[in-house]
């Protein structure tokens, strides 16, 4: 597992016009990229702005029936954690495989901008492509 | 996906439909209310796709119907009415939302509009200092398990029973302010640690509290009935269940993810997952569904006592010559079982409204005294800056929709969109022309909550009006209004 830094990623992820919610297209050369982008996403909404440079390490473990399912947990800890907690993840390490994610983060006190109430099932389909996974995702804001 | 008009079959001047053959999955018609104006835009985006997706869902009864408001939500539409037979028929998660028992109140109060006008700023500010809002935002009330797991039993009653506001309210709020078949010990770890410190917060997005003028009577008998009188200052508030709401959908969509081969039920959209009404994990479902919808009527209760403080000391009155006083409180995004005749029969059904208002007629039984020769209050919010309508239910809504109606004008523009269109800080400047004060997190939100972001109120209820689904009594307002 290696760390990753937390930052933007351009053309991995473009914001799906939707009436009500918030949705994305998201790309990941690989799946932990494509869940990493996904986070990125959701940041995109919650907009945190971290209040010092302090972190602590948090580890997290997630198990699913299907990759779309672990995909929803992960992007529903981290809008747990950025709720409940109030912390944002700083730099990432991230492992997905059979359908369990390993991850750690780095996560510092942050305020939110945006509220999300979750990540949602809706159209959410990961697919394997050329240039490695893409998806759907969408809010409920 | 969207329509062309040629697959939309005009029933009447407001009724279009969706039928039953355009999908061989859908076990009935799909039909909701609009104008013709308004058929470009609603057929324009999907939510009758996703319209189409609950006509597919087993045991559905009659229709799957979308009010003038609907829009595309995610897996059921917003502005969405489903009703489910009670034996052969599913609930879903989905089908509800999130924020379960998201919903609105309206209270008049003894004072002229007119009176209060020039201090309109400091009730604004008064009320923008007293109740929490914003993101995460937590109250004052803290509630260890063994308060809240009461909270969850109790609804509006808890609160009653702890200062905030008085036994008459709970005639005036649907359901009495908590459903009897709540059970707090279904709820996850999570759930509570959720709802632990957000009990009387109003939230952010669309939520607000404002105060209001009545501007027009339409029914001068009901009016007087409701003690509601052209001029009136009156305040209306919208909020749900917050995080403790969402997390019981959350859980139960994954939980009943793993019962859906079980029941050998699919879905087209993984937000539709569903269980059997009758089945262990439906019942589970709307047990816990319930809990969190009287987390939501004591969360409304407690804000509308906070702002009855705030706006007296504002005015620098006693709270009572104020004489703050519920009209009535409905929720609209809730799954109930209630009974209908369908086909001349008296059936038990799971009706949900998701995004949709429940419109009872005068003589149900259903409604408390005060309410049962004039029909329950229906309370239509608008967007920022516009109209809202209080409304009641009508006999024709029981045989056409379940008694239901639309819950509000209905998003028009995305919120990305609304973003880029609508400039924040000239939308203050214009409502503040028109005499109207805002206080808000910021200028985005103002952006993203434009009344050019939803569609026309006063066309939306216009369709409800013809349709004969429900009666105008009134219309109101804003003077102001906060918004996290």
């Amino acid at each position: 597992m290696k760390f990753r830094r937390n930052q933007r990623s351009g053309k991995q992820i473009k914001p799906v016009e939707h009436t009500a919610d918030a949705g994305f297209t998201i790309k990941g050369g690989n799946i932990e990229e494509l869940f990493l982008n996904a986070l990125k996403a959701l940041y995109l909404l919650i907009r945190p702005r971290p209040k010092n440079k302090k972190y602590v390490l948090k580890k997290i473990s997630l198990e699913a029936p299907s990759t779309e399912e672990l995909l929803v947990l992960w992007l529903n800890e981290i809008i747990f954690l950025a709720e409940q907690r109030r912390m944002a993840a700083g730099d990432i390490g991230i492992s997905v495989k059979d359908k369990k994610l390993e991850a750690v983060l780095r996560l510092s006190e942050a305020v939110d901008g945006g509220e999300v109430k979750a990540a949602t099932y809706h159209n959410l389909d990961i697919k394997k492509c050329r240039r490695g996974y893409s998806t759907k995702i969408f809010f409920d804001l | 996906m969207s329509f062309r008009e040629q697959e939309i079959k005009n029933i009447d001047d407001f009724i279009w439909e969706v039928p039953r053959e355009y999908d061989s999955g859908m076990n009935v018609s799909a039909r909701f209310y609009a104008s013709r104006e308004m058929l470009a835009q609603i057929i324009g985006d999907d939510a009758l796709k996703q319209l189409v997706n609950v006509a597919c869902l087993p045991g559905i009864v009659k229709y799957a119907l979308g009010m003038p408001d609907i829009h595309w939500g995610y897996g059921f539409p917003i502005g969405g009415v489903a009703a489910f037979d009670s034996a052969s028929g599913v609930v879903s998660p989905g089908g509800v939302g999130f924020d379960i028992n998201c919903g609105v109140r309206l209270a008049v109060t003894e004072l002229e509009a007119k009176d209060i006008k020039p201090m309109a700023e400091d009730i604004v500010t008064a009320l923008y200092s007293s109740v929490p809002l914003g993101v995460g935002s937590e109250g004052s009330i803290k509630t260890p398990k063994d308060v809240l797991s009461k909270v969850l039993s109790k609804g509006s009653a808890w609160a009653v029973e702890n200062g905030y506001g008085c036994a008459e309210d709970l005639d005036r709020t649907e359901e009495r302010g908590a459903m009897p078949n709540a059970i707090p010990e279904i709820l996850s770890e999570r759930a509570y640690e959720r709802g632990k410190f957000q009990l009387g917060t109003l939230g952010s997005g669309n939520h607000f509290v404002e105060i209001q003028e009545v501007t027009d009577i339409y029914d001068a008998g009901i009016a007087d009935a409701f003690e509601v009188f052209k001029g009136q200052f009156a305040v209306m508030i919208h909020s749900g269940s917050r995080g403790l709401g969402y997390q019981v959908c959350d859980d139960f969509i994954k939980k009943l993810s793993r019962s859906l081969a079980k029941y050998d039920i699919k879905v087209r959209d993984r937000q539709l997952v569903s269980a059997p009404v009758s089945s262990p994990e439906g019942q589970e479902y709307l047990a816990a569904m319930a809990s969190a919808a009287n987390y939501a009527w004591a969360n409304r209760q407690i804000l509308m006592s906070l702002s009855g403080k705030a706006i007296a000391k504002s005015l620098r009155l006693e709270e009572k010559k104020l004489g703050l006083r519920l009209i009535y409180d409905v929720a609209h995004n809730i799954a109930k079982m209630e009974t209908h005749d369908v086909g001349g029969k008296k059936v038990e059904l799971c009706i949900h409204r998701k995004g949709a208002t429940r419109a009872f007629p005068a003589g149900h039984d259903s409604l408390p005294q005060i309410y049962r020769k004039t029909g329950q209050p229906v309370i239509i919010p608008g967007s920022m800056g516009t109209s809202s309508y209080l409304l009641v239910g009508t006999p024709m809504s029981m045989g056409e929709s379940f008694g239901s109606v639309c819950h509000g004008a209905g998003r028009m523009l995305s919120r990305s969109r609304a973003l880029q269109t609508i400039d924040g800080r000239q939308l203050y400047d214009s409502l503040k022309k028109r005499g109207i004060s805002i206080r808000a997190k910021g200028m985005k939100v103002l952006s993203k909550e434009a009344p050019e972001a939803y569609k026309d109120i006063d066309k939306v209820v216009e369709v409800v009006v013809k349709a004969k689904l429900a009666n105008k009594i009134a219309r109101l307002q804003p003077i102001g209004v906060i918004k996290g």
